[in-house]
C-alpha cells in the first residue's frame, strides 16, 4: 500500500513545473567542481586510518579517475600510506592552484581565495617572515622620523597564505619528504587559525612531521591534545598508529 | 560471506566518495537557499565534516541521505552565519547561448530558477528539506524522512504544508503579474 505521492513536477500546474524544472540549473558545472576538488583534495590523503579495516590493506587499483601513483605504502603507517596515495593528486592541486599545469589532475584551477603568489613557494624556503610578523614596530633610539619605521621586510611581505594554502603547502611539504618544514608551516596555520576548521587535518600533518622527525614525545604530547581535544575525532586512529 | 546491509564506504575511497556527492552536494546547498557566491565554500564544509564523520557511518541509512544530513546543519548554520553578513544576492552567470532562441529559453529558464529561489527561501528549513528531497532529488518519502530524521507522517505534513505554500504564493504571484 504504497501512499507515496506523484510529484508536482510531473502533474503540478505548467508554472510550477517550470520553475521545479528550471532546478536542474542547480548542477554544478564542470569549472565549479574542479574549483571544489580543488579546495577538498587536501583530505585525500589525510584519510582516517581507522574504520576498521586494520592498516595493511591499500590496495592499489582502482581509485577512481585520477589514480595517482603507487600502492604499496608500508613505512609509519596509514598516514604515508594515504601521503603516498594522494601525492600525485595533490601536488597536481597545488601546482595547478598556481602554475595550472600537470598532469592526472585534469579539473583542476586555483581556488579563489588565495592570492597566488603565497602558494607558489613551497618546496624550497619554508619561512622566514614569521618572526617578523611578530615584531612591533621599533623604532630605533635615535628619533628618526621619516625612514620606514617598520622593518624592512615587512613592507614588501608577500600577501599572507589563507588557511587551505598555508594546510596545502604544509601537506606539500610532508610529501616532499621535508618534515621540518611542514612542521613548521603547520604551526604557522596553528597560530593564524587557532581555530579553523581544519585544525584536526593540521595537527595530522603536525603530529605525523613530529614522528618523521624522530620527535616522539613531542608527537605523544601533541596526540593526547588531540585526543583531548577532539576524543571521537575520525583522525584519533590514524594518531594512535603513528605515534604507537 | 559478510552480508553487509550497505556498503560502507571506507576511509580509503573519500576521494571515490566525494566524487560521487560532489554534484549532489552542491546541487542540494543551492537548494538549501545558499547563494551562488557561497556554494564553494559551503559544500567544502559538507566534505571536511563527512570526512571526519565517515568512519562513524554505520550503514543504516542510504549514504546519500546521510550526506544529506549534513549538508542540512551546514547549510541552516551557513546562513545564520551569513543572514547578519548580507541579504542573499541570488546573481547567476550571464547567458552564454548565442542563438536567440535557446537565449530566450535560457533566460526564461533563470528567471524560473531565481524564482524557485525565493519560493524555497519562504519555506521554513524542515519544510524546504523535504520539498527539495521529494520534489527535486525525487527520493521516496520514506528515505525524505530519514534523511531530515523525521517520522515518515511528520515527513508527509511537511511536503503537504509546503506544497500548499509554495502554490499560494505562485497564485499570489499570477494574480499581481495580471493586475499590475
Amino acid at each position: 500500500m504504497s501512499t507515496e505521492p506523484r510529484r508536482l513536477i510531473d502533474e503540478g500546474p505548467d508554472d510550477l513545473r517550470a520553475l521545479l524544472q528550471s532546478a536542474q540549473l542547480d548542477e554544478p558545472t564542470e569549472a565549479q567542481l574542479a574549483s571544489l576538488t580543488s579546495r577538498v583534495a587536501f583530505l585525500f590523503p589525510i584519510l582516517p586510518g581507522g574504520g576498521g579495516g586494520g592498516g595493511g590493506g591499500h590496495g592499489g587499483g582502482g581509485h577512481g579517475p585520477t589514480a595517482g601513483g603507487g600502492g604499496a605504502a608500508a613505512g609509519t603507517g596509514a598516514v604515508k600510506a594515504a601521503a603516498s596515495l594522494g601525492a600525485a593528486k595533490v601536488t597536481a592541486m597545488v601546482v595547478a592552484a598556481t602554475v595550472a599545469a600537470s598532469g592526472g589532475y585534469a579539473v583542476l584551477r586555483s581556488p579563489p581565495p588565495p592570492p597566488a603568489p603565497a602558494v607558489a613557494q613551497p618546496v624550497q624556503s619554508p619561512i622566514e617572515p614569521e618572526v617578523i610578523a611578530e615584531q612591533p614596530p621599533e623604532p630605533e633610539p635615535e628619533a628618526q622620523p621619516e625612514p620606514d619605521p617598520r622593518p624592512r621586510v615587512l613592507q614588501n611581505r608577500p600577501p599572507e597564505p589563507t588557511e587551505d594554502a598555508l594546510l596545502q603547502q604544509a601537506m606539500q611539504l610532508a610529501r616532499a619528504g621535508n618534515p621540518s618544514a611542514a612542521l613548521e608551516q603547520a604551526n604557522r596555520h596553528a597560530t593564524r587559525f587557532p581555530n579553523s576548521v581544519m585544525a584536526q587535518e593540521r595537527e595530522v600533518v603536525a603530529i605525523t612531521a613530529l614522528v618523521e622527525l624522530g620527535r616522539r614525545e613531542e608527537a605523544q604530547r601533541r596526540a593526547t591534545v588531540f585526543k583531548m581535544k577532539w576524543p571521537t575525532s575520525a583522525h584519533v586512529t590514524q594518531i594512535d598508529t603513528l605515534t604507537q | 560471506m559478510t552480508a553487509a546491509p550497505q556498503p560502507r564506504p571506507s576511509v580509503e575511497s573519500f576521494e571515490s566518495f566525494y566524487r560521487s556527492h560532489a554534484a549532489f552536494v552542491w546541487r542540494s546547498m543551492r537548494r538549501l537557499g545558499l547563494p551562488p557566491a557561497d556554494l564553494e565554500d559551503a559544500a567544502q564544509d559538507v566534505f571536511i565534516v563527512a570526512h571526519r564523520k565517515l568512519p562513524e557511518f554505520e550503514g543504516r541509512s542510504s549514504i546519500k541521505t546521510w550526506v544529506f544530513g549534513i549538508c542540512l546543519r551546514v547549510a541552516s548554520d551557513w546562513r545564520k552565519k551569513t543572514t547578519a553578513r548580507r541579504e542573499a544576492p541570488m546573481t547567476e552567470a550571464p547567458v552564454r547561448s548565442t542563438s536567440g532562441e535557446t537565449a530566450t529559453r535560457e533566460i526564461a529558464m533563470r528567471q524560473a530558477r531565481q524564482k524557485l529561489a525565493e519560493v524555497l527561501l519562504r519555506l521554513d528549513e524542515d519544510k524546504r528539506a523535504v520539498f527539495v528531497l521529494f520534489e527535486l532529488e525525487q527520493l521516496s518519502m520514506a528515505e525524505v524522512a530519514e534523511s531530515v530524521g523525521c517520522p515518515v507522517q511528520t515527513a508527509y505534513a511537511r511536503l503537504y504544508a509546503a506544497r500548499a505554500a509554495v502554490q499560494q504564493w505562485l497564485a499570489e504571484a499570477r494574480s499581481e503579474e495580471v493586475a499590475p
